[in-house]
């Protein structure tokens, strides 16, 4: 449930387009429903795409990274802690937990150290789970 | 269900729900829900509506409708499920496929129930274990089923009591229009080979002489002896 309490704590929609804002000391990268990215980003923050963002390319996160409902990612992502309510499409690493909520859906390989499936949610790829050693992104 | 205690190992087809509490091995078909309690241990695929696992899985699942891992339960293992939900905590490796195709296409292999053979002649007492189908013309190739001997399952009488140590039963089956009979060949209770002939009144006695010549048995001029019944289809 600690999760829940994450997203909730997340949740006030920047719809000012992207803005890197700091945010309990951390970094922090919001896309808004007019913004998208396409490419390769590295960031030592974290990521939320929002209310219809789009993400497409590679995201390597030192943080986590979010994707709303109604938002749509095509990468190759690697973060700390994945949540997506939201359609994602790639390879997907979750240093430490994924967490699809109810209307999420995941196309692809997938490998965790932990993992949350919420009831609804939609998922077709392998699944990986266990420690693993992967160095953060940027080192 | 399978108390904590119990331990199956083999392929079970239950019409209704099952709980499993202790240690199942191979291959379970239930046309129900399936739950798997805290402690089992099942080593083995799986297939219901819902499958709810709080124990440790190894195995491919299929869940028709929904498929839940508990905080405590652990699967390896490809699934195939309408619905998935992972709690946190729970561990899980395998493929999934999900939505409604995926549960389509899995395969609906049912777990044939044994084929009865409708009225048996009086004098030849038989319930043979196989489906009719293994029966039918096709002949089988002795040879090919000695490399996997299967135990026979049935408790039925054999109607052709053979000498303690010999290694043959005939099991004659009548069917509808034919007549036709599968010689079993058997050690103690475990099947050799058999094959079925279909349309003829005695087992060709030079095949058992070859495969008892190959198997190095002993016995196989004293099963042609030991087996004295009034069968239609065995010995000369």
């Amino acid at each position: 449930m600690e999760t829940q309490e994450a997203i909730a704590e997340s949740t006030p929609v920047e719809t000012d387009g992207q803005s890197d804002s700091k945010r309990d000391g951390q970094k922090r990268l919001t896309l808004g429903p007019n913004d998208s990215l396409e490419g390769k980003l590295t960031y030592g923050g974290s990521l939320a795409v929002e209310g219809g963002g789009r993400a497409e390319g590679e995201l390597r996160l030192g943080g986590n990274v979010e994707v709303g409902s109604g938002s749509v990612v095509k990468a190759l992502i690697e973060a700390s802690n994945v949540t997506i309510k939201g359609e994602v499409e790639g390879r997907l690493t979750a240093r430490d937990k994924l967490t699809l909520g109810k209307n999420a859906k995941l196309n692809g390989d997938v490998q965790v150290r932990r993992l949350q499936i919420e009831d609804g949610a939609s998922l077709n790829g392998y699944v990986r789970m266990g420690d693993f050693e992967q160095q953060a992104p940027g080192s | 269900m399978l108390g904590p205690r119990d331990r199956v190992i083999g392929q079970i087809y239950i019409e209704g729900d099952l709980r499993v509490g202790g240690v199942v091995e191979g291959e379970v078909e239930v046309t129900g829900d399936v739950e798997i309690d805290d402690l089992a241990k099942v080593k083995a695929s799986l297939a219901g509506r819902d499958v709810n696992i709080r124990g440790h899985v190894d195995g491919a699942v299929v869940a028709r409708k929904r498929l839940v891992v508990a905080k405590s339960g652990s699967l390896i293992g490809d699934v195939r499920v309408g619905r998935l939900v992972i709690q946190d905590g729970a561990t899980f490796s395998g493929k999934v496929s999900m939505g409604a195709a995926a549960a389509a296409a899995a395969p609906a292999k049912a777990i044939p129930a044994p084929a009865q053979v409708a009225e048996p002649e009086p004098k030849v007492v038989t319930a043979p274990e196989k489906p009719a189908i293994e029966v039918m013309p096709a002949p089988v190739v002795a040879a090919s089923k000695i490399s996997t001997p299967s135990v026979i399952k049935t408790a039925a009488p054999a109607p052709i009591k053979t000498a303690a140590p010999a290694p043959i039963k005939a099991v004659p089956v009548r069917h509808p229009g034919r007549w036709a009979a599968i010689v079993v060949l058997a050690v103690g209770d475990t099947e050799v080979a058999s094959w079925p002939l279909i349309g003829s009144a005695q087992p060709d006695l030079a095949v058992i002489d070859s495969l008892a010549a190959r198997l190095s048995w002993p016995a196989a001029g004293a099963a042609r002896s030991a087996c004295g019944a009034p069968a239609p289809s065995c010995c000369a």
